[in-house]
């Protein structure tokens, strides 16, 4: 296998790329999978739901599928009413792509409109369902949101393969997804400008709260949190 | 409104259908299901063995290069992956930006995984590193190291279909793709394939000896979801021919 193997390698380090600017979200098969590639400007979202790993040792494997389903179809939904393309999906967490005019505002109305879901409709549901479901767990997620340049390129191999998006938006959104503490949602500050105030502010107050955090290179970076509801 | 009663629906079947569950009971078969294939309420509890590999700092892959770079290295990563993963009668069910996830059954399934991780890895050190630092002058001057990690676990999963998007998309319940998951990001050094120990008790002895010493230390203590599992880890390559 080793010598397939080493010219698999040579094939992808070598050939010459095909890459074009992309104005909609590519599909899997848009996306030439030997040298293809799309220059986006994109907004990356991903909503991540928490504790699913305790939630199936305490509770029958039947009915942590049944959360990790409804999490997933809510998500997706409120993506798709928003324009957002869902483009990735691995066990407990979503990921769509916003592209186009008002990308920010619409992935960040999607957010909080999740949000809203989760409270409203998702906890309400389980607890009518299971009756002492709420004594165990509390449903809760993670949703981040980054907006930038990505190359979107084509990954694996024939049969086996996905699409992978490079960049620091989709980097960071997967990151700030996984953030548990009392908001749910962080937005870069890139998304924070990009935004329309509909999406900033209720009747003159802001909801979003400006946290500096160290980075990695010893800098800061700042993101805007939030945990605010809007119902659908 | 309608977004309201999709959704309101959606979570309604969603908890309400009954999942008509099997249990594979034939342990010496090497299949896994696969989800165009399954129904929405179906689910089958499979014994099998979980395997993430992940690609280590993307994002440091990221801030050195251009994306074009970044692209063929992760590229390379998933394509190696996945063939080693293959040869091994392992099957890919999902891929997430720079980490692929294979299951694999069958009675050797445990010996098979910890294979795939030792020669994923020495393809990475000695086929796709020297590749890349020769090809690539930014990853050269930037020092940028490809380093990665295999996390394997085993148990009884839950696997039913997703459907949410295309038709290739699947669940896994169970604390063995958990752990592999989580096993799969620890970072130390040159221990790259971290196995739980219930992995690590069925190893036949070509996954767990060299020249007839034990290639694996442990066990290790990692918390998860409030509970404690112990793992092994190793430094050891397979080579491939």
């Amino acid at each position: 296998m080793y010598p397939s193997l080493q010219q698999s390698v040579q094939d992808i380090l070598y050939v010459d790329w095909n890459i074009s600017n992309g104005t909609v979200v590519p599909k899997t098969d848009d996306i030439v999978l030997k040298n293809g590639g799309r220059l986006v400007n994109a907004t990356y979202v991903y909503a991540d739901l928490a504790g699913s790993s305790k939630l199936a040792k305490t509770v029958y494997k039947e009915v942590t599928a049944a959360v990790i389903r409804a999490y997933i179809s809510t998500a997706s939904r409120v993506f798709k009413e928003y324009q957002g393309a869902i483009r990735s999906f691995d066990g407990d967490r979503v990921m769509a792509v916003f592209m186009g005019h008002d990308k920010e505002t619409r992935a960040v109305r999607a957010a909080l409109a999740i949000n809203w879901a989760v409270v409203e409709i998702l906890r309400p549901a389980m607890a009518e369902r299971w009756t002492d479901f709420e004594n165990y767990y509390t449903i809760k997620h993670g949703i981040g949101i980054d907006t930038g340049e990505a190359l979107i390129v084509r990954g694996g191999v024939r049969d086996n393969n996905d699409l992978i998006s490079i960049g620091e938006a989709p980097n960071q959104a997967a990151k700030l997804s996984e953030i548990r503490d009392a908001y749910s949602l962080t937005i870069t500050k890139a998304v924070y400008e990009s935004m329309s105030n509909e999406v900033a502010s209720f009747e003159g107050t802001a909801f979003w709260t400006r946290t500096d955090v160290r980075n990695e290179e010893g800098g800061l970076t700042t993101l805007f949190r939030s945990n605010t509801r809007w119902g659908i | 409104m309608a977004l309201r009663s999709d959704i309101e629906g959606d979570i309604a079947k969603t908890v309400n259908t009954r999942l008509g569950t099997t249990v594979r009971t034939d342990i010496a078969l090497e299949t896994v299901p696969d989800p165009s294939k399954m129904g929405y309420s179906e689910g089958v509890y499979l014994p099998s063995t979980y395997l993430y590999a992940d690609m280590a700092d993307s994002s440091g892959l990221v801030a050195v290069s251009p994306a074009e770079t970044v692209a063929r290295v992760m590229k390379a990563y998933l394509s190696v992956s996945t063939r080693i993963i293959r040869a091994n009668n392992g099957h890919i069910r999902s891929f997430d930006g720079d980490r692929v996830m294979g299951i694999f059954a069958g009675n050797d399934r445990y010996s098979r995984a910890a294979k795939s991780a030792l020669q994923i890895k020495w393809a990475m050190n000695s086929l796709v590193q020297p590749a890349i630092a020769s090809q690539f002058g930014s990853i050269k001057e930037s020092g940028w190291q490809l380093r990665h990690a295999c996390g394997i676990a085993s148990g009884k999963s839950l696997l039913v279909r997703a459907g949410f998007r295309g038709n290739d998309d699947m669940i896994s319940v169970g604390t063995a793709p958990n752990l592999a998951a989580k096993l799969s990001d620890l970072r130390q050094d040159h221990f790259s394939t971290f196995i739980g120990s219930g992995t690590y008790n069925k190893l036949n002895d070509a996954a767990k000896l060299s020249k007839g010493v034990d290639m694996w230390r442990g066990p290790f203590s990692y918390a998860m979801g409030g509970k404690t599992y112990s793992y092994y880890k190793t430094s050891y390559f397979w080579r491939l021919k």
